[in-house]
C-alpha cells in the first residue's frame, strides 16, 4: 500500500512536469522576453486546440514585442471576435493602433461610441438571453395592462411595456449586430509592411494607378474579391474599403482576413 | 690681465682672507653634441679651491690633444657690505672625436686642503660625419665646440664654403619635419608628433606661412625647450630645433594626413669677398621658402563589437565614487562625484550617466578635469563628474552603480570597471515641514498590457455558437407570444361568459325550444292533446324565460309583454307570442281536442319563437 502510494506520487510529479501545455510554455518564452519562440508556441497551441480569445491575446503581446504589429492587431481583433469583453484586449488593440503608421479613421460620433461600448460589454449569447428576458418582462407589462383591474398597475404596465419593448429591440440588435460582427469575415488586417492601393486589380503601373499607400496593422473592409491567375504574386485581388472616402484593390497575399 | 690680477691680488688682501673655502666644488661641463672628426673641449671647473691639475681622462673613441689648458678667475662681490669672492679654476683637455657613439666621462676627483671633491661622471654623444661634407669638417672646430654658447653653429662656413655662394640653398640643407612617435595607432590612442626644422644655415627670422594641419585629430599642445640642439639626420649633421609638439588623439580610423605646412625661412649665408690682399666674408640675407613633409599614420579602428556602456575612453583608468555629505537629508542639496583616474584621453571623456532612483533629484553635472602631460607621450590626470542631488524623500536608497568600460590600447581590449552600488540614507531634513506634502500617485501605464496567464485547456470547437443563428431561440419568441395570446382569448371569453349569466342559456334556448316542441309533436301525433299543451306553454315559456333572463318566478303576462318590448320586438311579433302563450293557457284549460287546432298552435308556437329568434338577430 505504502509502495503504491509513493509510485502514484511519483507519476503524478512527473506528469505535472510534463504535462505543460505549449501556451504555457509560451507564456514562459515571453516573460523571458524570447518573443520567436512565444510566437511559434502559442501559434502551435491554436493549430492544435483551436481558436482561445486568451491565447490570441498573448499572442498579439507577443507580436507587438517582436516589432510585428499587424500580426498584434489581427491577433487582438480575433482574440475580441472570441470574446469581446476582455478589456485589456480592447486596451492593448488601442494602444497598438495607435502606433501604427495609418490612422485609423475617426468616425465615432458619442452614439457610435456608446454602441461600441455596450458591444463590448457583453458576448452576443449573452445579449440574446438578454433580449429573451426583457421580450419576458414585456409581455409580463403587457398582461398587466391586459388583466390588471387597478387603473394604477394598467399605466405602469401600459407605460413599461413601451420601454421594454424598445430596451428589448434595441438588445437584441445588439445581440444580432455582435454576432454578425464575430461571423463575419469581411474585415482584414494588413500584414505586410506596406502595401499600395491600385485602382484596378493589378499592379499599379503609373502613378495615375495609385491610390494610397498603406502600412501594416490598418484594418481594412473586404468589398470584393476577384481571381487574378496572371498575377505571380497572389492570385486574388481584395477590393476593400479603408475608409468611407477610400476604396481600391490591393492584393490578397498583403493582408490577412480576421 | 697681470694688471687686473694686481688689482685683485690687492683687494684680496684687503678683504678678509678665511671667505675662501666656502661652497668648494669640482664640476665636469661636458660638450652638448659632438661630431666625429672634430675636436672638443671637455672642461673641470674647480671653484673656490686649490688643488692640482686633475689627469686627463680616458674617453672611448677620442684621442687627447693636448691639455690641460688653466684658465683663473676671480670675483668679488660686495653685497650690502657683506663680501663674496669665487675663484674659479677650469681646466679644458681638448680631444678629437674619432669614433661615432655614446661616450661616457668618468668620475674624477681632486685632492684639496679640506679634502677630496668628485665630479659627477656625465656622457654625450659623438654624431657620425656629415655623408657628403666629411672634408670640410675639420676646418672650424675649435670656435664652436663651446658648451656654453646658446647656439652653436658648425659647420655652416663650410657649407657656405662649399656651395661657393652660388645663392642655390639645397632643399637637403633646410627642411621642416613631421615625425609621429608610433607608426599605428587605435581611435583615441594618443601620439606624439614632433614638427622639426633641420637647418645648416644661420637663420634670422622664421615664420610659418602655413602650419600643418592635423585633421582628424584633438590636439593638445606639448611645451617645448627653447633650443637648438645638433642631430645627424639622414647621414648629415644639422642645427635642429623643436618646432611644435603635439598631443594627438585620432578622431577616426584609417590613413590620416597631415597637410604639408609653408614656411618663409630668412637664412644668413657668409659670401666671401675678395678684399685683394685678404678674404673676408660677410653675412647675405636670402628668403627662402620651404615645405614641410606630408606625414601619414594608420589608424586601426577599436574592435567591434564595443561593449554596452563604452563612450569612448581609451587609455587605462579607474573608477571610484563618492558621496559629500555621506548623510543626506531632504531638500539638501549634496554633491555625488563619479571620479576617473588614469592615462588616455582623459580630457576627451564623456560625463557618466548614473541613474539616480526616484526620490533623488538630480542636477546638470559639472565635470572637473585636472590632466597633465606626463612622460611628454600620454595624459595622466582625473576626470571629476559631480552631479548636485537634493533628495525628495526619507527612506532607504541605492544609486546604482554606473560601470566604466575603457579600451586598452595596450592589451587591445576592452575593460569593465564595476563600480559598487552606493547605499544611501535619507534623513528628514530641518527645513522640512512636519506634514509632508502628499504624492500624486496617479499614473499611466504606456504600454500593452501583460499577457494572461495560459491555462491548461483541450481542443475546443472550431466555430463558435451564437444563439441568434439558432432556430429554437426565435421560435421561443414565437411560442412566448402565442401563449399570452392564447391566454387573453381563453381569458376574454371566461370574463364574457362570466359577465353574462343568461348567456349559456340564451344561446341554448333555440335548441330547449326546439327540443321542447319536437316533444310537444310527439305528444300531438300521439293524439294525447293535455299532454300537447302543457308542452307547448312550457317550452314557449321556457324559451321567453331563458331569451330575456326573466327569472321563472317572475314569469307573468305583463312582464314577458314589457320585456318583449325592451328587447326590441316589433308589436306585431311580439303580439303573435302573446296571442300563442294566451292559446296555450286557453286550451290547456278548455280542451277541444281537434287534431287541426293542435296542428295550427304548434305552427303558430313555432313561428313565434323563429320570430323572436330573427328579431334578434336583426336587433344585433
Amino acid at each position: 500500500m505504502k509502495y503504491l502510494l509513493l509510485i502514484i506520487a511519483i507519476v503524478g510529479a512527473a506528469l505535472g512536469a510534463t504535462a505543460q501545455s505549449a501556451a504555457q510554455r509560451a507564456d514562459s518564452a515571453y516573460n523571458k522576453e524570447d518573443y520567436r519562440l512565444a510566437i511559434s508556441l502559442y501559434n502551435e497551441d491554436l493549430a492544435t486546440n483551436g481558436p482561445d480569445a486568451q491565447v490570441y491575446y498573448n499572442l498579439g503581446n507577443a507580436y507587438y514585442r517582436n516589432d510585428n504589429l499587424g500580426r498584434a492587431v489581427l491577433c487582438y481583433e480575433r482574440s475580441l471576435r472570441l470574446d469581446p469583453t476582455d478589456a485589456d484586449a480592447r486596451h492593448n488593440l488601442e494602444f497598438v493602433r495607435s502606433r501604427i503608421q495609418d490612422r485609423p479613421e475617426d468616425d465615432t460620433s458619442f452614439l457610435a461610441a456608446l454602441h461600441h461600448n455596450i458591444l463590448g460589454s457583453a458576448t452576443a449569447n449573452a445579449w440574446a438571453w438578454i433580449a429573451l428576458t426583457l421580450f419576458v418582462l414585456f409581455l409580463g407589462a403587457a398582461a398587466l395592462y391586459i388583466f390588471s383591474p387597478g387603473v394604477a398597475v394598467r399605466k405602469a404596465g401600459f407605460f413599461g411595456g413601451i420601454v421594454l419593448l424598445f430596451v428589448f429591440g434595441y438588445s437584441l440588435y445588439v445581440a444580432i449586430d455582435s454576432a454578425a460582427i464575430a461571423r463575419s469575415h469581411n474585415y482584414a488586417v494588413v500584414t505586410a509592411p506596406s502595401t499600395i492601393l491600385s485602382s484596378s486589380p493589378r499592379p499599379s503601373r503609373t502613378s495615375a494607378d495609385r491610390v494610397v499607400s498603406i502600412h501594416e496593422g490598418t484594418t481594412v473592409e473586404i468589398v470584393d474579391s476577384v481571381a487574378t491567375p496572371d498575377d505571380p504574386q497572389s492570385p486574388m485581388w481584395y477590393n476593400v474599403k479603408v475608409n468611407n472616402a477610400t476604396r481600391a484593390w490591393l492584393r490578397a497575399s498583403d493582408v490577412e482576413r480576421i | 690681465m697681470t694688471k687686473r690680477r694686481f688689482i685683485i691680488f690687492i683687494l684680496m688682501l684687503v678683504a678678509v682672507l678665511p671667505a675662501f673655502a666656502d661652497g668648494a666644488s669640482f664640476t665636469l661641463v661636458p660638450p652638448r653634441t659632438v661630431i666625429q672628426g672634430r675636436n672638443f673641449a671637455l672642461t673641470y671647473r674647480l671653484v673656490n679651491a686649490e688643488a692640482n691639475a686633475p689627469s686627463a681622462p680616458e674617453l672611448d673613441g677620442c684621442s687627447l690633444l693636448f691639455g690641460p689648458a688653466v684658465s683663473t678667475m676671480h670675483s668679488t662681490e660686495i653685497i650690502n657690505g657683506r663680501i663674496s669672492t669665487t675663484r674659479t679654476v677650469d681646466y679644458t683637455y681638448t680631444y678629437r672625436a674619432e669614433q661615432p657613439g655614446t661616450v661616457t666621462v668618468p668620475e674624477l676627483s681632486v685632492r684639496t686642503a679640506d679634502g677630496t671633491l668628485r665630479s659627477r661622471s656625465a656622457s654625450f654623444e659623438i654624431l657620425p660625419a656629415d655623408n657628403a661634407g666629411s672634408g670640410q669638417s675639420a676646418s672650424s672646430s675649435g670656435s664652436s665646440q663651446s658648451g656654453h654658447s646658446g647656439r652653436p653653429n658648425p659647420g655652416k662656413a663650410d657649407s657656405n664654403g662649399n656651395n661657393g655662394g652660388s645663392g642655390r640653398v639645397s632643399a637637403d640643407d633646410l627642411m621642416v619635419r613631421v615625425f609621429f612617435s608610433k607608426n599605428t595607432v587605435y581611435e583615441q590612442e594618443p601620439v606624439v608628433a614632433t614638427i622639426k626644422v633641420y637647418t645648416r644655415y644661420d637663420i634670422s627670422s622664421f615664420i610659418a606661412r602655413v602650419q600643418p594641419a592635423f585633421e582628424g585629430f584633438l590636439t593638445e599642445e606639448l611645451p617645448v625647450a627653447a633650443e637648438t640642439t645638433l642631430e645627424n639626420f639622414n647621414g648629415r649633421n644639422y642645427h635642429c630645433a623643436v618646432l611644435k609638439k603635439l598631443l594627438l588623439y585620432p578622431q577616426r580610423s584609417g590613413r590620416l594626413e597631415v597637410n604639408t605646412g609653408r614656411y618663409d625661412v630668412t637664412i644668413v649665408e657668409y659670401e666671401t669677398v675678395n678684399m685683394g690682399f685678404f678674404r673676408t666674408q660677410r653675412p647675405v640675407e636670402r628668403d627662402v621658402t620651404t615645405t614641410s613633409n606630408a606625414a601619414a599614420i594608420t589608424v586601426k579602428p577599436l574592435p567591434a563589437p564595443a561593449p554596452a556602456g563604452f563612450a569612448g575612453a581609451v587609455g587605462s583608468f579607474t573608477a571610484r565614487t563618492q558621496l559629500d555629505p555621506e548623510l543626506l537629508r531632504t531638500n539638501e542639496a549634496a554633491t555625488y562625484s563619479y571620479i576617473i583616474e588614469g592615462t588616455g584621453n582623459i580630457k576627451y571623456l564623456s560625463e557618466p550617466a548614473v541613474e539616480f532612483p526616484t526620490g533623488i533629484e538630480s542636477y546638470t553635472p559639472h565635470a572637473e578635469i585636472d590632466a597633465r602631460v606626463v612622460g611628454g607621450t600620454n595624459m595622466r590626470g582625473t576626470y571629476k563628474t559631480d552631479f548636485t542631488i537634493v533628495p525628495q524623500e526619507v527612506g532607504n536608497f541605492t544609486i546604482a552603480g554606473t560601470p566604466l568600460v575603457y579600451f586598452n590600447p595596450e592589451s587591445g581590449q576592452y575593460h569593465t570597471i564595476d563600480v559598487p552600488a552606493m547605499d544611501v540614507r535619507v534623513l528628514r531634513g530641518t527645513g522640512d515641514a512636519a506634514v509632508p506634502q502628499q504624492n500624486n500617485l496617479d499614473a499611466t501605464i504606456d504600454d500593452i498590457f501583460h499577457i494572461h496567464a495560459s491555462t491548461d485547456r483541450s481542443a475546443s470547437e472550431s466555430e463558435a455558437h451564437y444563439v441568434v443563428g439558432n432556430g429554437l431561440y426565435w421560435l421561443t419568441y414565437l411560442l412566448l407570444a402565442v401563449i399570452l395570446v392564447g391566454i387573453i382569448i381563453v381569458y376574454r371569453r371566461s370574463i364574457r361568459l362570466r359577465a353574462d349569466v343568461s348567456g349559456r342559456k340564451l344561446a341554448k334556448a333555440g335548441r330547449t325550444a326546439t327540443k321542447r316542441l319536437k316533444k310537444a309533436a310527439t305528444l300531438m301525433k300521439a293524439g294525447k292533446s293535455e299532454e300537447f299543451y302543457a308542452a307547448t306553454a312550457s317550452a314557449l315559456w321556457g324559451y321567453i324565460s331563458d331569451k330575456l333572463s326573466i327569472a321563472p318566478s317572475q314569469l307573468t303576462r305583463e312582464n314577458v309583454a314589457g320585456k318583449l318590448a325592451d328587447y326590441g320586438i316589433d308589436e306585431a311579433a311580439a303580439a303573435k307570442v302573446m296571442d300563442v302563450l294566451d292559446n296555450c293557457e286557453m286550451a290547456r284549460f278548455t280542451p277541444m281536442g281537434s287534431d287541426s287546432q293542435m296542428n295550427a298552435l304548434y305552427d303558430e308556437a313555432a313561428a313565434a319563437i323563429a320570430a323572436i329568434e330573427n328579431s334578434k338577430k336583426r336587433s344585433k
